[in-house]
């Protein structure tokens, strides 16, 4: 974990171009953790040259895909632990900021059926793929 | 205080774990773990501890059976260029071999504390851990 958040935090200082959809790297890009419970923490970050609509629209896609690796046909956000501990899904990640710099995090569970507020990881990938990739 | 002096704060704050020493826990004292992204610290008898590594240096070890009060050092500049910084303090009472998991955010220009425990039979993998806040270490 400790790598990561040095990572995730070189990226507050190290900017110039608009964050692409990758892994984390010196202008951004998603990360995640595993190890909290069954959950994972998942990360987009943006810098200053890019919107937040844009960190938030590549955390849900960074979802999706990982859902799709770990074969599960759909999957939920959670805010924090504590809303993950009480089944309380979000439709929406967490966000923070830092300078000019913008992240987009959420605590994510994999399912095999859909539920409430459940996201389903193949319609997420084909509707948002071609607006995260976008050059 | 003004706002001005909140960077200064957060870096001042920010080198006070350097200063703790590592929390002792005893051979056969009973024991938790706590898994987190940060650096906590540990308040007992009026003194901040880091805490001890856990051997397989995936968590920190913590004393357990009794109520304990941790700290986290918080700092985050939004786009207007205010900086929020805290010490958020939490405690609850942690059950021996038990796993923890720790982690803190600032939102709305507060900070919080998320704390749960790993159970391995629920869903998500854990549950809610009551908890209350903590006084600040010097001022007791």
């Amino acid at each position: 974990m400790t790598y990561k958040t040095f990572l995730i935090a070189s990226v507050f200082f190290l900017s110039g171009c608009a964050t692409e959809y990758k892994s984390l790297g010196y202008t951004g890009g998603y990360t995640e953790v595993n190890g909290y419970g069954n959950l994972v923490k998942v990360y987009f970050l943006v810098n200053g040259y890019t919107s937040r609509e844009k960190a938030t629209q590549g955390l849900i896609y960074r979802c999706a895909e990982l859902a799709i690796e770990k074969k599960k046909a759909h999957f939920v956000l959670y805010k924090n632990m504590t809303d993950a501990a009480k089944g309380a899904a979000s439709a929406l990640p967490s966000s923070g900021s830092l300078s000019e710099n913008f992240s987009s995090y959420a605590y994510v569970l994999f399912l095999d059926s859909p539920r409430e507020q459940s996201f389903d990881a193949h319609k997420v990938a084909a509707e948002l793929k071609p607006i995260v990739k976008a050059k | 205080m003004n706002k001005p002096y909140y960077p200064l704060l957060a870096s001042f704050l920010a080198l006070l774990p350097a200063c703790e020493s590592i929390y002792p826990i005893a051979d056969g004292q009973a024991k938790a773990r706590m898994k987190t992204s940060y650096y906590p610290s540990i308040c007992e008898q009026g003194e901040y501890y880091k805490l001890p590594a856990a051997k397989d240096k995936q968590a920190f070890e913590i004393p357990a059976n009794s109520r304990v009060t941790f700290a986290v050092i918080l700092s985050q500049t939004d786009l207007g260029g205010m900086t929020t910084s805290c010490f958020p303090h939490i405690s609850f009472i942690p059950k021996s071999g038990a796993t923890y998991f720790m982690e803190a955010f600032i939102k709305g220009n507060l900070c919080y504390l998320d704390l749960v425990r790993e159970d391995k039979t629920k869903e998500a993998g854990v549950v809610v851990e009551p908890s209350i806040g903590g006084d600040y270490c010097h001022s007791r």
